[in-house]
């Protein structure tokens, strides 16, 4: 058949040809999914958030953001060079009075996108607005089923309950809503509850992480006092409310699973543009590549800078120095980004946080194994 | 198919994708599907521009696909019925709108 892999059955999703466009798109650097931040201005002072603008110097930041205009132009460029998802982020993208404008923009020129939002600026007629637009998913933050427990970490009263009220009405008008917890010192104990929640309120999924991203502004210390000790990790990923994936290793010699393994990929098939318009391998990984106000996004992405150069070189743990001599690397998630932040430097050394968390996970595994042989 | 193909099929409009290389990504937005598309049917896929018949794209095909006329007009509609059945292309039978 001519078109074999390509549409038998009403099936035309084929995993090979897939996986071939994937190849291509990693082999071109093709940006597929870039992630823009609208802004860092935010009607929340979530206390362990990586990007807000502090209080009062909102009308500065807000001066130094991208206009409608050029994100318009950046979003042309990259529907040129094959980006086809967008995450629009922020801070808080609603507190843009243009954030719709944008959002029409990008649909006329074929992206499919994401809106990243804490939903408290999400009145009716927003909600149906946004819907009218079709994004894939509205991905909202919740902290706990318990109130105060959420509007302590915002550190805004009612912030939950307009959490919810937003859910109902994106759920009202067919939208696909996420819900997605960060798990901290704060609310160590809420996952159970917000899985049970997120089952009532029956939104798409729920995701959770307990990876606090250091701020980006330099201030390391800040967010990761939140940040669960190595036995509160423990806690929580024997925790019933884990969906089982979670405790996937690689197994085998360090070395070999090194040789195996691909590290994450920034600028590989995607990137972040900040408010201001700098472009960023990833959402962690601040160095900059370029500023789209001074060149073309294609000028940027084409012709990366050394720094830049020496991330896309790594592929595998095994080009990094430390990981084919360590025993954890089965169950490690680094993360390039976080590593430079915290580190300030050295982003191919030990991710020191990423150890703790593969350190927990393999405690875990390796108590999910005794019980199961005691069987 | 059983009935003669009506005239043209064009792109919803609405519908988002993306051409790389020969293959193609397209994304069924309310359904939440992605669709790949292999080189073949990337280029039935650019073809369904509103303005081309089943005639002109089978045609088109065989100056550029090395396969035989039969096969390639079979194919061709099979895949054509999939994407109307996906709501990925609608089907026009009025005067055409674009050239071509």
């Amino acid at each position: 058949m001519l078109f074999e892999g390509c549409a038998q059955n009403g099936g035309f999703g084929e995993a090979s040809v897939m996986q071939l466009i994937a190849v291509k798109a990693e082999q071109r650097r093709t940006p597929l999914n870039m992630h823009l931040e609208l802004t860092y201005r935010c009607n929340e002072q979530c206390v362990h958030c990586y990007c807000v603008v502090e209080h009062g110097k909102e009308a500065e930041a807000a001066k130094r953001e991208l206009t409608y205009e050029e994100i318009v132009r950046v979003l042309d460029q990259l529907a040129e060079l094959g980006c086809l998802y967008v995450t629009f982020s922020g801070g808080e993208v609603l507190v843009r009075r243009d954030f719709f404008d944008i959002v029409e923009h990008a649909r006329r020129r074929g992206f499919v996108y994401r809106v990243y939002t804490n939903g408290i600026g999400l009145t009716e007629e927003r909600a149906r607005r946004l819907a009218a637009l079709e994004p894939l998913t509205v991905e909202l933050s919740i902290f706990s089923a318990d109130a105060a427990v959420h509007d302590a970490i915002t550190r805004v009263p009612g912030s939950f309950d307009r959490l919810i009220a937003a859910v109902h009405r994106l759920k009202s008008h067919g939208v696909r809503v996420y819900l997605k917890t960060v798990v901290m010192k704060p609310n160590l104990g809420s996952l159970p509850g917000v899985r049970a929640l997120a089952r009532e309120l029956d939104v798409f999924t729920h995701v959770f992480t307990c990876e606090v991203s250091p701020r980006i502004d330099g201030d390391i210390h800040g967010p990761s006092r939140y940040q669960l000790t190595e036995d509160e990790l423990v806690e929580l990923y024997s925790s019933d409310a884990l969906p089982k994936e979670n405790h996937d290793v690689f197994g085998g010699a360090p070395a070999d699973i090194a040789r195996e393994r691909t590290t994450c990929g920034p600028a590989v098939n995607g990137g972040c543009i900040d408010p201001y318009g700098t472009v960023f391998p990833c959402i962690a990984f601040r160095v900059p590549m370029g500023n789209v106000r001074e060149r073309s996004f294609r000028d940027i992405w084409e012709g990366p800078p050394a720094a830049i150069r020496d991330l896309l070189s790594v592929e595998h743990f095994s080009d990094l120095p430390e990981c084919s001599s360590c025993e954890l690397i089965g169950f490690c998630t680094r993360c390039h980004g976080d590593n430079l932040l915290e580190r300030g430097g050295d982003w191919k050394a030990c991710h020191t946080r990423a150890r703790t968390m593969a350190s927990a996970k393999e405690r875990v595994y390796r108590i999910v194994a005794k019980a199961e042989k005691g069987r | 198919m059983s009935t003669p193909l009506p005239d043209r099929y064009p792109r919803r409009r609405q519908v988002p994708w993306r051409t790389l290389d020969t293959e193609a990504l397209v994304v069924d937005v309310s359904g939440g599907t992605l669709y790949p598309l292999n080189s073949v049917a990337a280029r039935i896929w650019e073809l369904c521009d509103g303005a081309r018949s089943f005639e002109d794209i089978v045609h088109v095909l065989a100056h550029e696909f090395d396969a035989e006329d039969a096969v390639i007009r079979r194919d061709a509609e099979r895949f054509i019925d999939e994407l109307t059945a996906a709501r990925l292309v609608e089907i026009a039978t009025g005067p055409r709108t674009e050239g071509g």
